[in-house]
């Protein structure tokens, strides 16, 4: 578990890949740099390729086009094994047949014994392979107890519940010191409230080993709360690498901006006004834009950012109430504006009786956190 | 409340066991025709067969005398028998072995390959499906001593040809050969159908693991995961070939000279030929003493394998 030397000089390079399965393409030249100890996210909706990229670092696939190097080394040509890399699957894919602590020494066994010393008899016998097993039995239990488990390590991992299963999954990964973890979705099998927890522990894991860490997963939460950057996958294309903070403040594209943040973003058309305001449906926003007057764009904002009054105020963006969520800390109040527009703002539960269904209310956004997007959805 | 809620509730749990009956009744009609098979062909019979092996009764005969563990005690001193189960025993050693090794080889050429596995499945599958004693007819055409393809082939290479039925050290071997040759198919399906179920996510695991030798390979993640379905195939397979009887029937009829002399055709023999029937149940009892063994081996490993998924 501690960190060796190389593992602060490797990061991983991703330079120009692309793959295709047949006819379908599935990634489209991805080039990513991650730092020789960072916790980098690529999340995505499902089926938009990051396991793929992920099985294409790991060697399991390999790239039609571009190259992968790990640390100042090019792998293109490397087996799985050569490359150093440990990887947590979806489905933990442990070995059903062996035991817990069987299961997290396989990567240690195979590294620190030959084909022949791995033979039932000459393992007990033979001097190396005796301390090889002495050896490997130690790192184990450590493992194990950095994930809680080492009272498991007899058991099959049929006898695991679901979580401790996952915990051996990352066990046999953090058994190793490899140049790169890479763990597809490793939380997705797991109950809400387990979810929580091994967020956290996952992270924590990480910075103790100091090793790079490429984590894939459909779910923002995890994205925003575990990474120090996240790169945006979309139909085989990264949109966007950053901090979490970075990539919900300031998206680069719309499509970001509606995958990241919950509830969606509040997105309305909208036409640059001679003054530099904006005329949206309903209203209007009075922000300060540089754009030429007739500009249609798009106008994006966050829920938190629009504040919500009763009755028709001056100025703002007027709608009628549709539907309100109180969540005990917060309200969100559904509002449709002119058109047809849906705008949800985020309020404080107080207001409620002051905003009933199909009362008529003022939204006023906040006009510096108003995101603008160009016809193609890229950020003004 | 509680002066009329009583009574309710006794009514309905008078209802409810009348119910029960009802459905216990129902259960053991619709169970009837499968109990009565069961007992028909399975369970009567055997009874039957037990019961005769302690009586002289001759095959036709009118009547029959109980005559205790006579037919045991015969059997215990006669050669013939001691030499028909030491040849299903040596047939049985090596038919298992070789089909299911053969068989786990192909199977696992065929899941390795990309092209052709529905062409090769049918070839090796065909022997499954074919009636054996029409493809023993085959095969006495193959292995006849002066025309047989076999022969002619050795011939050209420079080898002794063999009269391979009817030469006392060669019949037994020969039929084995058919024996495995006729298994192989079966084992072949069985085995890939468990290769196709092993999860792809094991082997990329134990790709990275390092893992990934051809070898290290197949003795981490194929053989383990393929133990149950090998043991299966295995209990199977001895137990179908702790039945030869077809290809001596018709290729060799127990000889030359008892070479080819198998439990089945003793017992046949003694039945059928020389009437003897409750001599003949008493070579079948301890023929299903032999399958009722490997059944109870197959149900522990079975038992044993629970946890696998
Ligand atoms: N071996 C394969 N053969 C054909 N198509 C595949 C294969 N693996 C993945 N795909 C396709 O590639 C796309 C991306 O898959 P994947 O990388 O698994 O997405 P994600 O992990 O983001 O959900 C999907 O449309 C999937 O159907
Ligand atoms: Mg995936």
């Amino acid at each position: 578990m501690t960190s060796s030397a190389n593992a602060f000089q490797s990061g991983v390079s991703v330079r120009s890949v692309s793959k295709s399965f047949g006819q379908t393409r599935v990634l489209s030249d991805i080039s990513l740099e991650i730092g020789p100890r960072e916790f980098l996210t690529l999340l995505g909706p499902s089926g938009c390729g990051k396991s793929t990229l992920l099985r294409i670092i790991a060697g399991l696939d390999h790239a039609d086009e571009g190259s992968i190097a790990l640390g100042n080394q090019t792998v293109d040509g490397l087996l799985p094994r050569e490359r150093d890399v440990a990887m947590v699957f979806q489905s933990y894919a442990l070995y059903p047949y062996m035991t817990v602590a069987e299961n997290i020494g396989l990567p240690l066994l195979m590294r620190r014994t030959r084909s022949w010393q791995r033979l039932p008899l000459i393992r007990r016998l033979h001097p190396v392979a005796r301390a090889a097993t002495g050896t490997i039995a130690r790192d184990v239990r450590r493992a194990a107890e950095a994930l809680q488990i080492e009272t498991f390590l007899d058991r099959k991992p049929g006898q695991l519940s679901g979580g401790q299963r996952q915990r051996v999954a990352l066990a046999r990964a953090m058994v190793r010191n490899p140049r790169v973890f890479l763990m597809d979705e490793p939380l997705s099998n797991l109950d809400a409230k387990l979810r929580v927890a091994a967020r956290a522990e996952i992270a924590e894991l990480h910075r103790r080993s100091g090793v790079a860490c490429i984590y894939v997963t459909h779910d923002q939460v995890e994205a925003m709360t575990m990474s120090d950057r996240v790169a945006v996958m979309m139909g085989g294309e990264v949109l966007q690498v950053a901090p979490p903070a970075e990539i919900y403040d300031r998206p680069a594209e719309l499509r970001v901006a509606e995958f990241v943040g919950s509830p969606k973003i509040n997105i309305l058309p909208g036409t640059v006004r001679s003054d530099g305001g904006i005329d949206v449906p309903g209203g209007a926003l009075a922000i300060q834009s540089r754009l030429p007057a007739g500009t249609a764009v798009s106008v994006g904002m966050r829920p938190e950012h629009c504040d919500v009054a009763p009755g028709l105020g001056a100025g703002g963006i007027h709608g009628r109430v549709r539907h309100r969520e109180n969540l005990g800390s917060d309200l969100f109040v559904h509002v449709e504006t002119a058109g047809e527009h849906r705008i949800v703002a985020r309020s404080v539960p107080e207001i409620a009786a002051a905003v009933p269904p199909d009362a008529t209310v003022t939204l006023r956004p906040r006009p510096d956190r108003a995101l603008l997007f160009d016809r193609a959805g890229r950020r003004l | 409340m509680t002066t009329t809620a009583l009574p309710l509730a006794t009514e309905r749990t008078t209802h409810r066991s009348g119910q029960a009956r009802a459905e216990a009744i129902v259960a053991y009609v619709l169970s009837a025709p499968a109990m009565v098979c069961l007992l028909g062909i399975l369970i009567l019979p055997t009874l039957a067969t037990v019961v005769l092996s302690f009586t002289d009764w001759q095959f036709g005969a009118p009547t029959l005398r109980w005559i205790g563990l006579d037919n045991y005690t015969h059997l215990a001193a006669d050669r013939v028998f001691w030499k028909s189960l030491g040849n299903t025993v040596l047939y049985v050693a090596a038919v298992v072995p070789l089909s299911v090794g053969l068989g786990l080889g192909v199977a696992l050429l065929i899941e390795a390959g990309t092209s052709g596995r529905a062409f090769y499945r049918a070839a090796y599958f065909l022997p499954v499906t074919a009636t054996l004693i029409a493809m023993a007819t085959v095969w006495e055409i193959m292995l006849h001593p002066s025309i047989g393809l076999i022969n002619v082939t050795i011939d050209a290479l420079g080898f002794p040809k063999q009269n391979w039925l009817k030469n006392p050290d060669w019949a037994l071997f020969s039929l084995a050969c058919i024996g495995i040759w006729q298994a192989l198919g079966l084992n072949m399906v069985l085995l890939l159908a468990g290769l196709k179920s092993i999860p792809r996510d094991l082997y990329e695991a134990a790709a990275v693991d390092g893992a990934d030798g051809p070898w290290t390979r197949f003795v981490t993640v194929t053989l383990p995961m393929l133990g149950p379905a090998l043991s299966f195939v295995l209990i199977i397979s001895a137990i179908r070939s702790f039945q030869v009887f077809d290809t001596v029937a018709v290729l060799t009829e127990g000889g030359p000279n008892k070479a080819t002399e198998v439990l089945l055709y003793t017992m046949y023999q003694e039945g059928f030929s020389f009437f003897r029937a409750g001599y003949a149940a008493a070579i079948t009892v301890v023929f299903l003493a032999f399958v009722l063994l490997l059944t109870l081996v197959k149900a522990r490993i079975a038992e044993k394998r629970v946890h696998y998924s």
